[in-house]
């Protein structure tokens, strides 16, 4: 440490950092590993130096989409399509670690038949497919089951599906506690006329899972049941896609999507200053891009404007081309946008300019001016954002959609599909462990509190914005959160209601947790729809 | 010649970072995972110490290239491979602030403030908590570097002394002991200035 001794910092008070989504629109291993192939390191010590002249402002950095669903279905012969629910009770659950915290809302297990011997592949209601081979599966006493076998399958993709699973979702490493944040969670079990069977050693089931997340910073994990830990199993294969669809005329306006669906990250820019849309060229290659305004709210000025490509590098074959990769950034020089489309070790540039039609041109640009000033102005953008889908998902609550959608497990955006194999039958998660917040610790357990509150509770659970996780706190333990985070915190109650705490009395100055009492929900629904509004806000 | 770690050797949670170093080792291509994994910590790490996000995407960048240089050197002494880059990212940032190429900075937070208060178990009333701050934001500039980068971690990016104490290579006792003795010299220029 001493010889830092000598250096004076300029002190700065609570600084705006960027989000997750934001500091990922910096990422660039490519950039870095190419660096190192041509040992560029004294290019790259010039690029720290030169750090005024960055000039990417705008990037779209579109992450992991793997398979569409529609391919799966195209290359699969599913055998079966069972879809008898059991109720989420696991057998020997005395057992067990994993304690649905309320009986009568478990997770329902969907039930598959398959014959035995011949094995075959099961498409899940979400879209996950599961592989079984011929004769995979034998008996408690190791025989082997050739005839009908029951495989019961659910998963498990958002907080409250986890809150109502009961699966611990917390990791121990080098005495640091951690939480699992999830890609997609599943437990898969199999039966005969014998009862519970095991896969034979040797044997693996193939699993190509849905999942909401497709970055690649998730490992596969294994449940123990009985003692609660999860087991690192590997990574999984995150297979990468993005298409420019086919379009049969390419010399007119009438633009080619460029299916943006499936990103998951964000853009930032350091500068509001986007280039204008000009007036269309009918002559000239267009392309939509079809992003969602709440992914990319610096692009939101540009929802329903085209992009003609300016210059001669376009080619039309690249409409019929899984990209790997698309970048728009500004080009300061120019003034356009430069769309950067990548695929494998080929980067092809091509400048690009934002059009709008040219027979309604002029309003056209009025509204966009209105629009793009409009959101420019709002300063608390962000915030103002959350609360649209937060009203979103309220009335869909209240019209019973959202409800509906939730319980048909149809809801979430299941875009993407992580490629595995597991050994054995049980409980997998495709996580990466997040520390636990250590900013606050308190303790609800104490005789301050007990004193002053009739309500008896094992465990504390808290779902926090942008986190795909639930932490859960036993009643002995400090709960452990970050103060400045948006978060739900609610308990269980032993005459097993559920009842909220408010997150505002969490803070430094109440360590001593005075105060701090939890309203009971009467209505179980109601508070079932509480927890779900906030997956909404740990969605990615 | 790259030097594998033996993962039997290691307990249950290194096995998984340990397998990722050992395969980037082989293949510097599957240096990505660990690139995924480690990008946006290190890339905050680096943004609180310096003045904007360009630079820090810069400096993160240099970092990731020198810990991919180096990593057949690399071996694992049971610390988190986080604690390695973050060394790393430290050594690039003050060289660079040496040569007078970036300014580095301390980001200060409220919430900082708030912790050491209570840490140093003051028994000052709620209503003069801003006059507070004003007087710790003072006391912060009168420390030296190595006092003010104890500070900074623990209470500033809220890590564990574990954590700290791997990244300084200092004893995790010695990490306590010294955050310790600061707050002390900063409740003392509390009380001065009062």
């Amino acid at each position: 440490m001493s010889n830092k001794k000598d250096v004076e910092r300029a002190f700065l008070k609570d600084r705006k950092l960027p989000n997750s989504n934001e500091i990922n629109t910096y990422k660039n291993f490519e950039q870095v590993n190419s660096a190192l192939k041509a040992n560029q390191k004294k290019f790259i010590k010039k690029v720290v130096l030169a750090s005024g002249a960055v000039i990417t402002t705008v990037v779209i950095s579109t992450a992991v989409f793997i398979t569409t669903k529609a391919g799966i279905k195209k290359n699969t012969t599913t055998i079966t399509t069972t879809t008898t629910t059991y109720p989420g009770k696991i057998e020997n659950s005395e057992k067990s670690a994993i304690h649905p915290p309320i009986s009568t809302k478990q997770i329902a297990y969907s039930s598959y038949k398959i014959n035995g011997s011949n094995g075959g592949t099961i498409q899940h209601t979400t879209g996950t497919l599961i592989k079984i081979p011929a004769n995979a599966f034998e008996n408690k006493k190791g025989k082997s089951e050739g005839d009908t076998v029951e495989v019961r399958y659910r998963e498990f993709h958002n907080p409250s599906e986890i809150f109502l699973s009961g699966i611990p979702m917390r990791y121990d490493s080098g005495g640091n506690q951690y939480n699992l944040e999830t890609a997609g969670m599943f437990e898969i079990r199999a039966f005969s006329k014998d009862g519970e069977l095991n896969l034979k050693k040797g044997n693996k089931i193939g699993i190509e899972l849905a999942s909401t997340n497709s970055e690649t910073k998730y490992n596969l994990y294994e449940l123990d049941t009985i003692n609660g830990n999860w087991k690192f199993m590997g990574k999984d294969q995150v297979i990468q896609s993005h298409k420019l669809e086919n379009r049969e005329d390419t010399k007119t306006t009438k633009a080619t999507k460029v299916n943006y669906k499936n990103v998951t990250q964000t853009i930032s820019t350091t500068t509001e200053e986007y280039p204008l849309p000009q007036k269309a060229d009918v002559n000239k290659f267009t392309f939509n891009i079809d992003f969602d305004k709440k992914i990319f709210p610096g692009l939101a000025s540009y929802d329903g404007v085209e992009f003609q490509v300016v210059g001669k590098n376009f080619k039309p074959f690249y409409y019929k081309i899984n990209w790997d990769k698309i970048t728009l950034t500004n080009n300061e020089t120019s003034g356009n946008f430069v769309a950067e489309l990548k695929k494998a070790d080929t980067l092809i540039k091509v400048d690009v300019l934002p059009v709008l039609d040219e027979r309604n041109y002029e309003l056209a640009l009025k509204e966009f001016k209105a629009k793009h000033q409009q959101i420019l102005t709002n300063e608390q953008s962000k915030t103002y954002r959350d609360e649209q889908r937060l009203e979103e998902v309220n009335n869909k609550i209240k019209s019973g959609i959202y409800k509906k959608k939730f319980e048909d497990g149809i809801n979430l955006n299941l875009n993407a599909t992580r490629n595995f194999e597991i050994p054995r039958l049980g409980v997998f998660n495709c996580d990466h462990p997040i520390l636990l917040p250590i900013a606050l610790a308190i303790k609800l357990a104490d005789d301050r509190f007990n004193q002053k509150n009739t309500i008896k509770f094992d465990k504390i659970f808290i779902i926090e914005k942008g986190k795909n996780t639930l932490y859960t706190f036993d009643k002995n333990e400090p709960i452990r959160l970050s103060p400045k985070t948006q978060k739900i915190i609610w308990t269980v109650t032993d005459k097993k209601e559920i009842a909220f705490f408010n997150p505002n009395d969490f803070n430094f100055k109440n360590q001593a947790a005075n105060g701090i009492t939890p309203i009971i929900e009467k209505d179980e629904n109601k508070a079932e729809q509480i927890i779900k509004r906030f997956d909404i806000l740990t969605a990615n | 010649m790259a030097s594998f770690e033996h993962i039997k050797e290691f307990p249950d949670h290194q096995v998984e970072e340990i397998a990722l170093i050992n395969k980037a080792k082989m293949d510097i291509g599957e240096f990505k995972f660990l690139y995924d994994r480690y990008f946006e910590q290190l890339f905050l790490f680096v943004l609180k110490r310096v003045k904007s996000q360009e630079i820090a995407s810069d400096i993160t960048s240099q970092v990731f290239l020198k810990a991919m240089e180096n990593l057949k050197k690399y071996k694992h002494q049971g610390f988190p491979f986080s604690s390695w880059l973050y060394r790393i990212a430290r050594n690039e940032i003050f060289d660079l602030h040496k040569k007078n190429k970036i300014q580095m900075v301390l980001s200060i937070e409220t919430f900082g403030l708030d912790q050491m208060i209570i840490e140093m178990e003051d028994g000052r009333s709620n209503e003069k908590i801003k006059e507070w701050h004003d007087w710790l934001y003072q006391g912060l500039k009168k420390l030296e570097q190595d006092e003010l980068e104890l500070i900074e971690m623990r209470f500033f990016e809220e890590r564990p002394f574990k954590e700290i104490s791997e990244i300084l290579e200092l004893g995790e006792s010695s990490a306590k002991m010294r955050t310790y003795r600061i707050l002390e010299k900063l409740k003392k220029h509390l009380s001065h200035e009062q």
